[in-house]
């Protein structure tokens, strides 16, 4: 088990190095100048030239990068006598805030939106797909999948923008959707919530719904689960504790992955309402050719998505105990 | 395949009550696209406690279906059934589901063929058979594990206490089905069906099996019914024999009557079909010739005509007329569903018998 992690977590910085590597080397193939962007229009020539020679633009790529790396894990001082302090991603434009910070304010909203809507989306997929997979073929089974490939096939952008005009714009039933911290008031936090919940989960559920239902299916096709009656087990237990517990395996899989990319930044859906999460940051980084803000971006998605991959696995031997010898 | 060896003396049935188990006319059809399946077309038969009764049939013979409609594990919705099965008395046809899924487990309980299959990949033994046992009694969870050790021991695993909190993948196939047969027996049920417990295993372990499931039946004095094709199980263990085809009963008995004085071509057939140890080595082997017939298109008039060597078609009853099942002169528990008469059948019973011994 620990040769497994250890081997798993050199592949994850392995990972998280060549993400960097490409994100940093594509920047750069970009044709625009980054260091008239982090300038400004107003700035005159000597000023875009101070810009590139403080963020040290002209020196050859690796050596940019190394120092991005150096900054990451001990802090970094610009040649202006600006400091950075460990982890130091970088300064954003026009104000020189450090992107530390930025991040630090945008990841509470991406992750009140993630943590919400996943386990929203789990609950509904999980349930439908259950319920689709036992009632077979009853007019239940046939919702389940019909609202789960509406649900697959509109997007995000639609659905979030119809449900603000409705719940918001027509009805004033919730306010405008913000963020309020869980620690000041809870209820503010979930009211200013539940309109990014609803969008993302309500579009998400159909993945989790088609795979329990299918999953299901299979599983009750197995002996086991004819044992299990034979033995008398009420029909509930059949299906929730063994059934479902036998299926489990790819839903955790799809759950993790679907959390990672949840938290790595739901960009539409951040966009849509107005939430300076982690999403709504990286594409404006990327229309702002923010190269600081980008690289922080991707590699904490690609963080998050390393991690859960890894979390995820190590899951399947709890769940499993004949992956455990393996 | 083991030889057909001589059946050993019954043991002595417990005559002190009316049988266990009364299976009366039972027909068992599912309606599907294609028609009507009759996996089971009028069956018959009883068991009492502390008797051992082997089914023996092909595959696609309706036995495997009879043993899970008995256990009320049938699909309500698509199986029509009809006839009466009684299980201590209740009829499992028209009791409710809640008091059918009450008896499984405790009353009547089932040993499945394959072991690995059978049990949940995902539990510890120890935690499967504890499940069996609160299902069907208010215990702590402590006193059931004290139980479901017992039973493991009492099966003949070693260091039940180890075993118990291990995983099925882990435990050899012979270990797995002991476990099986101790999650099966842990409520004391008066019914065991065994639909071919062994036949996932190899010859030496079968006869462990077999001799523990002997041992078990003597204790608790259950009444066991054993599904199988292999003729040998059922001479090694069997008190009576009851041989399907098609969905109907052929031939019943004792297993005496059943295997030495064969009343129906099929029986002879497999007996026949076995391979012996004596005999000339370069004689080829006498499977009966065809393929069991599709449920869904059961011939007309005996179900075996179209294979049977003996047949009396074209004006004869056998392919117009289904024969009954009726008693052997002088042997009123033998009972046959053959339109041949007694002298045919004996004169076909000492020729094929005497080539094949």
């Amino acid at each position: 088990m620990l040769r497994f992690f250890i081997r798993r977590l050199l592949l994850a910085i392995l990972t998280l190095t060549m993400v960097s590597m490409i994100t940093f080397g594509l920047f750069f193939a970009i044709p625009a100048d980054p260091a008239r962007i982090q300038c400004g229009e107003r700035c005159s020539a000597e000023q875009v030239e101070a810009v590139r020679k403080n963020l040290r633009l002209d020196d050859p790529i690796h050596e940019q990068y190394v120092s991005f790396v150096k900054g990451i894990f001990v802090g970094r001082t610009y040649d202006n006598g600006t400091e950075c302090g460990a982890p130091c991603l970088g300064l954003v434009n026009f104000g020189g805030r450090e992107v530390t910070e930025v991040v630090k304010d945008a990841f509470p909203i991406t992750l009140s939106i993630a943590a919400g809507a996943w386990v929203l989306q789990l609950i509904l997929g999980i349930g439908l797909g259950m319920t689709a997979a036992i009632k077979r073929g009853k007019m239940i089974d046939k919702f389940a999948v019909g609202v789960a490939l509406v649900g697959a096939a509109t997007p995000i952008y639609f659905f979030g923008a119809m449900l603000l005009v409705i719940f918001r714009y027509e009805t004033s039933w919730l306010p405008q959707p913000s963020y309020v911290s869980p620690l000041e008031s809870v209820g503010g936090w979930i009211v200013g919530m539940i309109l990014p919940w609803m969008t993302v989960a309500l579009i998400g559920f159909a993945f989790e719904t088609r795979m329990t239902r299918s999953q299901m299916l299979e599983t009750l096709d197995e002996d086991f689960i004819r044992t299990s009656r034979a033995k008398g087990l009420r029909e509930r237990t059949v299906f929730g504790r063994h059934a479902l517990r036998a299926s489990i395996t790819p839903i955790a899989t799809s759950a993790g992955l679907s959390l990672a990319g949840l938290l790595g930044g739901a960009v539409v859906t951040e966009t849509i309402f107005g939430l300076n999460g982690l999403g709504k940051r990286a594409v404006d980084a990327v229309r702002m050719l923010e190269l600081s803000m980008v690289m922080a971006t991707v590699l904490i998605a690609a963080l998050f998505v390393v991690v859960s991959t890894l979390l995820v696995d190590m899951l399947y031997a709890v769940i499993d105990p004949r992956v455990r010898l393996s | 395949m083991s030889t057909v060896t001589a059946p050993q003396p019954a043991a002595d049935p417990v005559d002190d009550e009316d049988p266990y188990l009364e299976v009366e006319d039972l027909k068992v059809h599912f309606s599907t696209e294609d028609g009507t399946v009759k996996a089971v077309d009028g069956l018959t038969f009883s068991v009492k406690r502390g008797v051992t009764l082997g089914i023996v049939g092909e595959s696609g013979s309706g036995k495997s279906v009879t043993s899970l409609t008995v256990l009320g594990l049938h699909s309500r919705r698509s199986t029509d059934i009809s006839g009466s099965i009684r299980v201590g008395g209740t009829d499992i046809v028209t009791a409710s589901a809640e008091k059918v899924r009450r008896m499984r487990g405790k009353d009547m309980s089932m040993i499945f063929q394959d072991p690995l299959t059978a049990l949940h990949p995902y539990y510890t033994i120890g935690r499967q058979i504890v499940e069996s046992y609160r299902v069907h009694h208010d215990v702590s969870k402590k006193a059931a594990w004290t139980r479901a050790v017992e039973m493991l021991d009492r099966v003949g695993i070693p260091q039940p206490d180890k075993r118990a909190k291990q995983y099925p993948h882990e435990f050899s196939g012979g270990m797995r089905q002991r476990a099986m047969i101790a999650m099966s027996l842990v409520n004391n049920p008066n019914l065991i069906i065994a639909d071919e417990p062994t036949t996932a295993l190899d010859v030496t372990v079968q006869a462990q099996i077999l001799d523990l499931l002997e041992d078990l039946q003597s204790e608790f004095n259950s009444a066991i019914i054993l599904i199988t094709h292999d003729l040998g199980v059922v001479s090694e263990v069997a008190d009576d024999v009851l041989v399907m085809y098609g969905g109907r009963c052929v031939e019943h008995g004792t297993v005496e009557e059943v295997l030495r004085e064969s009343q129906h071509p099929y029986t002879l057939g497999l007996l026949n079909s076995v391979p012996t140890l004596h005999g000339d080595a370069t004689h080829d082997l006498h499977p009966i010739p065809g393929n069991p017939p599709s449920l869904l298109n059961v011939p007309r008039g005996c179900a075996f005509h179209p294979r049977c060597e003996y047949a009396m078609n074209d004006g004869g009853p056998c392919d117009t007329q289904r024969p009954e099942l009726l008693p052997v002169i002088g042997s009123p528990t033998h009972l046959a569903a053959c339109h041949l008469s007694e002298e045919k059948r004996r004169t076909i019973r000492e020729t094929e018998v005497k080539d094949g011994s």
